[in-house]
């Protein structure tokens, strides 16, 4: 069964007067997946998200959101539609109850306003006003918001952005309890393991165009890259075999000298080195390690090479 | 995830929003019901939104308490009181919304709302629930104390009725659609009343409120008769004063055919700012 699509963006661009902020983006998502957005501040991903859930016109292109285009959607569509907000403000004086059982009235077939918070985890802040709330509770009330309607297709907006780890890891709890019910998910993000964590795809946008498209795996050819086979070679080891790509690092005060391979096939390294470690009377290598580019190294290789941002972007994707 | 068969939550079933006004006009009410919640546990909201005019009435005449010459006997006190519940209604309506539309607008309120099914429609009929009720509440107060301490009267004719009924109306329309509009000059919530207070006081200063209208200087009346509260304020003390006291004004009487005609005329025109200054969905 080919998966229906519930984004599709052919060629899509958006002009500001002379900027492009957008230049030729080819995207299709489908039903049930979770599909992260990355790139840089300034990079184009806001943009294109706002195009997506119908808050701005594309310049150039063809928009398709749950098959209707979002800049002209009535209110059918945008009941099938979650946004989850990241920049809004909640009112101080209300509580989280009065909010999702105001914004559940606006929806034909919401979610019960009860089974929402306790969803989010603030049923015992159900009668709390917003502005007693911390931080994580603030964004989790705006997940509630978010889903309330039960929507087929959910934006989430940096979800976790200005979170402490544990509230980070619990808003990933959540997000991974959405996606278990079936939803489509669109997740624009600056951080790196939650893309991991979280996606099925992602997308790198960097200067208006998708420069990288795959899985977490996969990501910029980072499934077939170059890996680094590591071991210590210590005294009785005797000199390392000839392979390669093979370098030997100095020896410290505290430490034998670091045998680094660098190359394509690592598996066929590893049982050269397995045969020739046996041979030398050691059954263990000391200290081997198979690492890969990590996908944060993958991303600002990406970025690095695709476009030219400021230090203050990099910065904000750590 | 890729390959799980997920369900198909929308197919053959797409849920389907009620598209009747009987639906905008219920979400709207109760959108007005939450604002007003808002609204009366804001200590500050409560305090500009509508205790203002009340302490400044208070203030004032408490402290002019005389009778204003060749007038019959009407005091000051009784002259302030009217002008005040005109006050009161722009208040409620103008200052009310161009902050609160602008606080919205500024912290995504509008923004939020806009990406959900409810219609533009309830959107505004709650605010003008929102300022219908606290209109309300402030002529409510400031009757209650014209009353019982300033020696104010309820109309006594079914005439005057109609007028105080008439300028409440459109004094509550014209003012909330004008508010709707100013909020467009407020670049961000928080200076909302920086940019709100200042011509709003300065206009009631000059309308004929705190101040003997007649005691003004011409290019004051002018300017003040171009906006809504001088004749809001005029049209209260036609219902509130005196039929002798017309004599005083300007031109020797009411002039109820401009009043009403004036402020038909800023709510059909605040119609139209309103709707060319307002935005529900931003697109750029």
């Amino acid at each position: 069964m080919t998966p229906e699509p519930v984004i599709e963006l052919e060629s899509l661009t958006k002009r500001y007067g002379d900027h492009e902020a957008v230049r030729g983006i080819d995207l299709s998502i489908s039903r049930g997946e979770v599909f992260a957005l990355l790139g840089p501040n300034g990079a184009g991903k806001t943009t294109t998200v706002e195009i997506l859930e119908g808050y701005r016109t594309a310049t150039s292109g063809t928009v398709q959101v749950l098959g209707a285009d979002p800049a002209t959607a009535g209110d059918d569509w945008r009941a099938r539609v979650g946004i989850v907000h990241q920049e809004t403000k909640l009112p101080e004086d209300l509580t989280c109850a009065e909010l999702v059982e105001f914004q559940a009235l606006l929806y034909p077939r919401p979610i019960d306003p009860a089974e929402a918070l306790r969803l989010v985890g603030l049923e015992p802040q159900r009668g709390q006003r917003c502005s007693t709330l911390s931080g994580g509770q603030q964004r989790r009330l705006d997940v509630a918001l978010g889903i309330i309607g039960d929507p087929e297709l959910i934006f989430l907006d940096e979800p976790t952005t200005g979170l402490d780890p544990e509230a980070r890891r619990q808003a990933w709890e959540l997000v991974e309890q959405l996606i278990g019910s079936g939803k489509t998910v669109l997740l624009t993000t600056h951080y790196l393991e939650e893309a991991e964590r979280l996606a099925d795809r992602l997308a790198v946008i960097v200067g208006g165009r998708i420069v990288a498209e795959g899985t977490p795996a996969s990501l910029g050819g980072r499934g077939e890259a170059e890996t680094t086979v590591s071991f210590r070679l210590t005294g009785g080891l005797g000199d390392p075999p000839a392979l390669d790509g093979l370098e030997v690092g100095p020896a410290t005060a505290d430490a034998a000298p670091l045998v680094r391979v660098r190359t394509w096939r690592p598996t066929e390294v590893v049982g050269l080195l397995a045969a020739w470690s046996r041979d030398a009377g050691s059954d263990e290598l000391p200290e081997l390690a198979v690492t890969r580019r990590s996908l944060e190294d993958t991303y600002l290789a990406l970025v690095a090479e695709h476009g030219d941002p400021s230090p203050a972007d990099l910065e904000a994707t750590r | 995830m890729t390959d799980v068969t997920v369900p198909h939550p929308g197919a053959g079933a797409a849920p389907v929003v009620d598209p009747s006004w009987r639906r905008t006009v219920r979400l709207g009410v109760l959108l007005g019901r939450l604002q007003l919640k808002e609204f009366f546990r804001s200590r500050a909201a409560l305090i500009f939104g509508l205790l203002f005019p009340v302490m400044l009435l208070v203030l004032l005449a408490s402290v002019f308490n005389e009778t204003i010459k060749g007038t019959g006997g009407v005091t000051v006190a009784q002259y302030m009181t009217a002008g005040v519940l005109a006050i009161s209604i722009a208040t409620a309506g103008f200052s009310n919304l161009a902050n609160t539309v602008a606080v919205q607008r500024d912290t995504g309120r509008i923004k939020r709302w806009a990406a959900t099914p409810m219609p533009v429609g309830s959107y505004l009929i709650g605010l003008f629930v929102r300022t219908l009720v606290i209109a309300v509440a402030g002529t409510v107060i400031l009757l209650a104390i014209g009353l019982g301490f300033y020696g104010l009267h309820l109309p006594d004719s079914l005439v005057d009725w109609a007028m105080f009924v008439a300028v409440f109306v459109l004094g509550v329309a014209s003012t909330s659609l004008l508010g709707i509009a100013f909020s467009r000059l407020c670049k961000n919530g928080e200076n909302a009343p920086a940019v709100v207070t200042p011509p709003f006081l300065a206009l009631q200063f000059i309308s004929g409120t705190f101040l003997d209208f007649t005691d003004l200087a011409t290019p004051l009346k002018v300017v003040a008769s171009i906006f809504p509260l001088r004749w809001m304020a005029l049209g209260m003390r036609s219902a509130f004063l005196p039929d002798g006291f017309a004599a005083h004004e300007t031109g020797g009487s009411w002039q109820r055919p401009m009043v009403l005609t004036v402020l038909l005329a800023w709510t059909i025109g605040g119609f139209f700012l309103a709707r060319a200054t307002f935005s529900w969905r931003e697109r750029s």
